[in-house]
């Protein structure tokens, strides 16, 4: 059935199918035309979601729908992106509007033995037989932003950590947004080896402070057995911007992962992890740590898939809200009838810092095995008054109370992250952002 | 140490649950599955305009009564049969339902129910005895609308209620003794158009409860309606109202049963209940609807829009339930929390069994300031059952100062059965504090073990560990209550045990 | 004879834990079983308890002239073998009163004894929780729940007082125990003594002992008694040790 469109939604849907159009006639391999054929049936039938659409009740796509952005070509950076790097040695790999940028970046074949990166437009050239770039399309196309991404996706990044290998340095992915109006449509597929461990950092930025970008990725991670992956990221695109990402996570027995997000910038941005737990005994924690301030719509989301016996999760999601700010915390652990011992245990919570800031919440709970621990738990409110005294009666000013407890509050989901100076450099940010709350 | 250690985690997965399935598939004991064969009048099967209006003649309905229904047919015709809830079932087909059956005797509800208890078909008295419904007046502390089909046949203690100023009465009667108050209040907590189902029953809505508490009454008894559904391919559509004015406190009670059928019959009723300032409703159920053979073939479709609202300050709501039948429940008891310092409250018990599936909760919509709401939900999964918490708890930002707690508990019982928990919250004022918690467990086998070894056996130990689980919401039922809702979850889970 | 155990095996999953294990308790005996962790100390007590994990492989338990193997775990409870668990189990819900009321009826109906009402259990209970110097709340609140260590421990001998077993098993009792609390579990059983009342209590350490004095102290190793003596042995243990009495025993 046809769904009922507004015409703006039909005027961007059009917009965007005509972009795919552009795309396909420039496209010479076969399978890819088949792919992107594939994501554009799908996209057609899920347009893009409404209100009434259960997952993106809280999320409204109006502010994204009522502008059109187009994918604007290779732009050159403008000199101030150094300031965007962190302190920490790192391996550095640099996007700019979605593509990737050869010179800014370290040289690729430097990189340490057993890792293979390529940008994800070299990867299509190089690559005849396309099918392990695009394995799982099945379960990537159930979101409509993720259709949309197969629909118009033109680069990103490749990376591959050949079995045992363990790379000391983090991989650090920037992706500069250097031009308004502009659609950076980024796949990332990331595949770890067995016993293999990273960690990736991705940072997300505009380099104005005004005007809106978009940046839509579709992120996929294997992990093979035993490899331990962590990931960072932090989204800190300037406050006109839109953010959509669908990260889809593949474990392998006895892996683990870890993965933190701290959500800043946007205007909305939506983060979704679908995880799948396809072996016994695997472990992962999902964190985030989310600010929004004036008309900020922050959505984080989980979806968590235990489908073998003995795995263990662990989730704690925060939300700072202030202003008129939106916090949308969605977050689902299946356990499959084969899932036996499972142990899962999810979080939520979150801090209301003014009278008109909104918070919907739906930690899910879907059990299908009987021997499991599972486990999920919400609280919304203010900072607890006796807390808030009980640091004045010993000597501290209310106003600094207020901040000391605001920011350990949301900086907690962050103690997940292992390296110290990741850790602190992570905790920075967020605490540097926290400083724009009206907060005494 | 390390033995204990082993002794946990080498457990045999598989057979474990041999004993309890065994038990589990034992002969299942509805109690209440007997049919009564009196003299009946039934309408041809099927739905339209006319039917409707048959039916508000059949009752000598006032003309404001028929264009309630009338406009709530209109609208039913325009919508869709929900298929959101976590439970499966193809969709129905309405023309293949009865919309009114009565009693021959019983039917002239306007005239000849109120006060002559002679007017009861022997056949359903026997019926409701049989039950164990007092529907004669007697000693017990209890009043007691019984209703059958589509009409209510009895209803007890009218007069000591009268000198209360507590109005008791069917729905039907209501219509003709007490328009005014009806019309106040009829649909303006359930509207006609809320929901697919409601505007079934706004359309076709049979008979049920009317109960009125005036100003300060704290009413001396439980009120208690019996609803039985007899005939084949019949639908029940009660429609319940129940007001308490200002300072007044009820506690009303509600239970039901059908016979044993083959296919699966429709309920669909609409309770409205109006919470005044300082006024306080208990509102109890115990549901044990038939839930169809093995497969679940036959049993009740309960579909029931139940909703409160707490009009003035300090006003409460509290919702007990036990839903132990049925095929599928569809049920959301809700409190619409709109006076300052209101409290509602939820709590419910739900075992499924074999192929039942029940997706039940509450909302609590909190407006008012320093509203609070508690909602302590039980959910039970046994044989291949799926059961499902769903609720919504809902601060607007206006209630300033609310403060809710939910406390979502699921036990497994067996390997084939699933549970789930979706809560919904929305929070829009900073002052508010809501806490939720939910955990999932099973019957341990430790547990089992430990009251094996001081000589209990296991029957006895899964019925004990069931009811302990429980207890939080049992000890909020009345007293007979409880007892009953116990029984009836050992008989759902094991058939022999009670 | 109370208990005869011949060349007892037993095994989970594909490990065996008891190799050929005998013991022989008279009624009124209180016999130690110590030894290191892992030697099957815990494995014994389970199975003679009818824990269903563990395998009997080969050989008989005779209780009171009855093949005790052959029976479920809640016949050989009704039949007065007691099991005071290193771990009692929590059961949320359920009240200590309703727990032991049935379980005392199901003994009582065993031994042709006539149920006791609500009224009569509660003057039963009242008595041995005077006896046991216990907290006066005890029958009203849940199984174990929320209970310490201590506690926990101090219900199973409860639940022994009111069972009135011919049997007691004492799975590793004074684990987690500080010493006031291990010496209030030690008085409970001293006043449960009796001619045909016979206990086993299994233990890691010798000082439970110093409160409850056995009449025999064996040591358990590798699934079997490699050695049985009085209590001097435990002293004996408690001055050298195991690994001396291991020793001598793989030399020989």
């Amino acid at each position: 059935m046809v769904k009922k469109r507004s015409p703006i939604a039909q005027q961007a849907l059009d917009f965007y199918l005509q972009q795919a159009q552009q795309i396909a006639q420039t496209s010479q391999n076969p399978f890819l035309s088949k792919v992107r054929q594939q994501a554009q049936e799908r996209f057609v039938e899920q347009a893009f979601p409404t209100a009434k659409d259960e997952d993106w009740k809280y999320s409204k796509l109006s502010g994204f729908l009522a502008q059109h952005f187009s994918q604007q070509g290779i732009s050159q950076p403008v000199a101030n992106w150094q300031a965007w790097m962190p302190s920490f040695p790192v391996i550095k790999l640099v996007w700019v509007d979605g593509h990737f940028c050869e010179t800014l970046s370290d040289e690729l074949s430097q990189l340490p033995a057993g890792v293979l990166l390529e940008s994800f437009a070299d990867a299509l050239q190089a690559n005849t037989e396309l099918g392990g770039l695009f394995a799982n399309q099945d379960t990537v196309l159930a979101e409509p932003f993720a259709s949309l991404n197969s629909m118009l996706f033109q680069d990103g990044m490749v990376l591959e950590v050949a079995a045992n290998v363990t790379l000391s340095l983090p991989i650090f992915v920037l992706h500069l947004q250097t031009q308004p109006l502009h659609h950076s449509v980024l796949r990332q597929r990331v595949s770890v080896g067995e016993n293999a461990e990273v960690t990736l950092i991705e940072r997300y930025v505009s380099l104005q402070s005004q005007g809106a970008g978009c940046v839509n990725v579709v992120t996929e991670i294997e992990l093979g057995k035993h490899a331990r992956v962590q990931q960072i990221l932090l989204q800190e695109q300037n406050r006109d911007s839109f953010y959509f990402n669908n990260q889809f996570i593949y474990q392998a027995e006895a892996s683990q992962f870890t993965t933190f997000y701290g959500a800043i910038g946007s205007q909305l941005s939506r983060h979704q992890n679908h995880l799948f737990m396809d072996g016994e005994q695997i472990e992962n924690q999902q964190n985030s740590a989310c600010i929004g301030l004036g008309a900020q719509t922050v959505d984080s989301r989980t979806c968590t898939h235990h489908n073998q016996a003995k795995g263990f999760s662990r989730q704690l999601h925060k939300f700072v809200l202030e202003d008129q700010a939106i916090g949308v915390f969605d977050g689902m652990i299946r356990v499959d009838q084969q899932a036996q011992k499972t142990d899962g245990q999810m979080d939520n919570k979150n801090l209301l810092l003014s009278d008109f800031a909104k918070m919907n919440t739906k930690p899910k709970l879907e059990i299908y095995a009987d021997d499991v621990k599972c486990s999920h738990g919400s609280a919304s409110g203010q900072i607890d008054k006796n807390q808030i005294f009980y640091l004045q009666a010993r000597g501290i000013h209310k106003a600094d109370a207020l901040r000391m407890i605001t920011q350990a509050f949301l900086l907690e989901p962050a103690e997940v992250v292992r390296q110290e100076p990741i850790r602190r450099w992570v905790m920075e940010r967020l605490a540097l952002a926290l400083q724009q709350t009206h907060l005494p | 140490m390390a033995e204990a250690k082993q002794m946990i985690d080498l457990t045999p997965a598989q057979s474990e649950y041999e004993e309890i399935n065994q038990i589990l598939q034992k002969k299942f004991n509805y109690r209440e599955g007997f049919e009564t064969k009196t003299h009946v009048e039934t309408f041809e099967k099927g739905i339209n305009e006319q039917v409707v209006r048959a039916i508000s003649a059949k009752k000598n309905e006032p003309q404001w009564m028929l264009d309630f229904r009338l406009k709530a047919f209109a609208h039913w015709q325009t919508m869709r049969e929900p298929h959101w809830a976590k439970a499966k079932y193809a969709p129905l087909d309405y023309q293949d339902y009865s919309y009114y059956s009565a009693p021959e005797c019983g039917n002239c509800a306007g005239s000849c129910g109120t006060d002559d208890a002679q007017a009861i078909d022997p056949e359903v008295a026997k019926a409701f005895a049989a039950l164990g419904v007092p529907i004669g007046d007697n000693d017990a502390n209890v009043a007691v609308d019984a209703i059958f089909d589509s009409i209510s046949v009895s209803t007890t203690k009218r007069e000591e209620l009268a000198k209360y100023g507590i109005i008791f009465c069917s729905f039907s009667e209501a219509v003709q003794e007490h328009p005014e108050l009806v019309q106040k209040y009829m649909g303006t907590v359930v509207p006609y158009y809320d929901n697919y189902f409601a505007a079934l029953n706004s359309a076709v809505a049979s008979d049920g409860t009317f109960v009125y508490v005036p100003p300060g009454v704290r009413c001396p008894m439980d009120l208690s309606t019996y609803f039985r559904i007899n005939e084949a391919k019949t639908g029940q559509f009660e429609r319940t109202i129940l007001v308490a004015e200002k300072g007044s406190y009820v506690s009303y009670l509600e239970g039901c049963s059908a016979p044993v059928r083959d296919t699966y019959q429709l309920h669909a009723a609409v309770v409205e209940v109006i919470v005044h300032e300082d006024a306080e409703v208990k509102y109890s159920t115990v549901q044990n609807w038939y839930p169809g053979d093995e497969n679940c073939e036959g049993g009740i479709l309960n579909f029931v829009t139940k909703r409160g609202i707490c009009e003035g300050r300090n006003a409460k709501l509290s919702w007990t339930q036990a839903e132990t039948g049925s095929a599928i429940t569809w049920k959301y008891p809700s409190c619409i929390l709109k006076g300052d310092n209101s409290i509602g409250e939820f709590y419910s018990v739900a075992l499924t069994n074999r192929r039942q599936q029940a997706d039940t909760g509450t909302k609590m919509i909190h407006i008012g300031k320093n509203t609070r709401s508690t909602i302590i939900s039980k959910g039970l999964s046994a044989g291949k059952s799926d059961n499902t918490y769903r609720g919504e708890v809902k601060i607007l930002a206006s209630a300033e100062g609310a403060r809710n707690f939910t406390q979502c508990d699921s036990m497994l019982i067996g390997d084939q059965c699933g549970a789930h928990t979706f809560p919904y919250i929305e929070v829009e004022n900073a002052t508010a504090q809501i806490e939720h918690e939910a955990t999932t467990s099973r019957i341990g086998e430790d547990q089992l073990f430990y009251c094996q070894q001081r000589g209990i056996s296991e029957q006895d130990a899964i019925s004990m560990i069931v009811n302990g689980f429980c207890k939080e919401v049992f000890s909020e039922l009345p007293l007979e209550f409880a007892q009953e809702a116990e029984e009836l979850l050992a008989i759902s889970l094991e058939g022999s045990v009670g | 004879m109370l208990l005869n155990i011949e060349n007892l095996q037993a095994q989970i999953d594909e490990k065996v834990i008891l190799k050929g294990l005998n013991l022989q308790v008279n009624a009124g005996e209180v016999h130690a079983i110590m030894g290191p962790n892992g030697a099957g100390k815990s494995t014994l007590a389970s199975v003679l308890a009818g824990r269903e994990d563990y395998e009997v492989s080969a050989g008989a338990v005779d209780f009171d002239g009855e093949d005790l193997l052959a029976l479920d775990p809640e016949e050989r409870a009704r039949k007065g073998l007691f099991l005071a668990f290193q771990y009692p189990v929590e059961i949320p819900g359920v009240s200590n009163k309703l727990f032991m009321q049935t379980a005392v009826n199901a003994v009582r109906q065993e031994r042709g004894l006539p149920a006791l009402d609500m009224f009569d259990f509660d003057e039963f209970a009242k008595e041995r929780i005077a006896l046991l110097e216990m907290r006066a709340d005890l029958l009203e609140r849940s199984v174990n729940v929320g209970f310490s260590g201590g506690e926990k421990k101090r219900n199973d001998i409860f639940q022994m007082a009111l069972l009135e077993p011919k049997l007691c098993i004492m799975d590793e009792t004074d684990s987690g125990l500080d010493i006031d609390a291990l010496r209030l579990v030690a008085n409970g059983v001293n006043a449960l003594r009796s001619p045909q009342r016979s206990f086993i209590v299994v233990t890691h350490y010798q000082r439970l002992l110093d409160y409850i004095k056995p009449d025999h102290v064996h040591v358990l190793y590798d699934g079997r008694i490699i050695k049985s003596g009085g209590f001097e042995l435990a002293l004996e243990l408690e001055k050298n040790g195991y690994d001396e009495i291991i020793q001598q025993y793989q030399n020989a």
